[in-house]
């Protein structure tokens, strides 16, 4: 007794593969993205932290150069305002030292240094302006920016998979199930054939249906053949058959011992052996002898013949 | 080619645009001379004091030549020195220099002011008055 297999379907199997395939693949994309975003954003950062200090610069070279505390402590404060910011930091060296920080807990990142130039004396240097970006914020945007990428990334490869697997299922996998179980139906040496599928006349499922069908036809013939042929040696059989059990002339047939194997009810006859053996027995005359000569009885015949 | 005679006040205010500017403080200022930079530094607040550290009252005028002598100072329109004194005004930390009239005005005070440190015409300059730098 055998245990009925469960039947799988390709497009399951494909599904499966799609996904595990799209799962490493987000994978894959989503931490090649974060990467990427991390030094990006980065990048960003600073760039935003300078157009930052050019904006801001003037004002606090004039802080500088003054010496105003004030006009230090709202570039600085406005600094802060910007979420980009994580410190900032105004000198002149003349006794002005101004510093506001961000209250986070962040690794450190490095500074973006500016030097303040004298607002009336070209290539004076009055001061310093430095800036901490916030990791948190570049980091923020790094995860966003992955996490948006690999969302996308795997709606695009899952809407992608679906059709694939929908495809594979419509244009493949019910049409095998069709062909497997008109297959079925049909009996070796069967006049009956695949119907062709539509929409597949021209692909490799219709040529496969057309390959099929060929088989078939090739089976078809093999069998007449062969049919055919049996009738004619059963024919043939019947005819020596009866030649061999109705000609006057004794025929029988020996084995390399000596054993005789056949004898025709003529040899019988010929012989004059009783009535009852072999030879007069029309319908299994060959097992009735075998079963009853013995090795003696033939040494005795073959000299006797 | 006939030439024609400028009009008188073009001719003065290209004369006056061509006078040299004088930096003068107090005759008992016993500093020989300043820098560019150093007056600089005085006239826009950057420091309160002479280099010799006695007190610095910088005196400014409302003249045509107040536009001349930050040209000339500091490289820089008036419009420029107004709105960086406008910044600093604005805090209350600071205040622009004292401004007089004229000249006259600004000679007068300096005589008054030991601490005092003005700027003029060239010729303006008298021997009541120490100056301190020519600005060309």
């Amino acid at each position: 007794m055998t245990m009925a297999t469960r039947r799988r379907h390709i497009h399951h199997k494909l599904a499966r593969s799609v996904f595990w395939g799209t799962t490493l693949l987000a994978a894959v994309i989503s931490v090649v993205f974060w990467v990427g975003e991390l030094k990006r954003s980065s990048d960003k950062t600073a760039v935003m932290l300078n157009q930052l200090l050019d904006t801001v610069e003037s004002t606090a070279a004039i802080a500088a150069y003054s010496g105003n505390r004030q006009i230090g402590e709202d570039v600085l404060k406005g600094l802060l305002r910007n979420d980009i910011v994580h410190s900032a930091q105004i000198s002149n060296g003349q006794g002005l030292e101004l510093a506001v920080v961000r209250s986070t807990e962040v690794p450190r990142q490095d500074a973006v240094v500016r030097l303040l130039h004298s607002p009336f004396a070209d290539g004076e240097v009055v001061g310093r302006l430095k800036v901490v970006p916030e990791a948190r914020f570049t980091l923020q945007e790094a995860r966003h920016s992955a996490l948006v990428g690999a969302l996308n990334s795997v709606i695009l490869i899952a809407i992608t998979a679906l059709m694939v697997v929908g495809l594979v299922r419509a244009l493949l996998t019910q049409p095998l199930v069709r062909v497997s179980a008109r297959l079925h139906d049909i009996k070796a040496g069967d006049a009956n054939r695949l119907e062709a599928l539509a929409r597949h006349r021209d692909d490799e499922l219709g040529q496969l249906v057309e390959d099929i069908n060929g088989l078939l036809e090739t089976l078809e013939e093999k069998f007449t053949a062969e049919h055919q042929l049996r009738q004619e040696v059963q024919g043939m059989e019947r005819q020596l058959r009866g030649i061999f059990e109705t000609t006057s002339a004794g025929i029988f047939q020996l084995d390399g011992g000596g054993v005789l194997l056949t004898a025709n009810p003529s040899l019988g006859r010929v012989l004059r052996w009783p009535a009852g053996i072999p030879g007069q027995d029309l319908e299994n005359p060959l097992d009735n002898w075998l079963l009853k000569r013995s090795a003696d009885g033939f040494f005795a015949l073959k000299e006797t013949v | 080619m006939n030439w024609k005679p400028l009009p008188p006040v073009l001719l003065l205010l290209s004369s006056a645009a061509a006078a040299d500017v004088a930096v003068i403080a107090n005759v008992r200022n016993p500093l020989d001379g300043l820098t560019g930079k150093q007056v600089q530094d005085i006239f826009l607040g950057r420091t309160r004091s002479f280099p010799n550290d006695r007190f610095a009252l910088p005196i400014d005028q409302s003249s045509p030549l107040r536009s001349e002598f930050y040209q000339r100072l500091t490289g820089r329109s008036l419009e420029q020195i107004n709105a960086y004194w406008a910044r600093i005004l604005f805090t209350g930390q600071a205040s622009p220099p004292l401004r007089v009239p004229d000249d006259a005005a600004v000679l007068r005070t300096i005589r008054e002011n030991e601490g005092a440190i003005g700027y003029i015409d060239k010729s303006q300059a008298d021997g009541s008055v120490r100056v301190l730098l020519i600005l060309p």
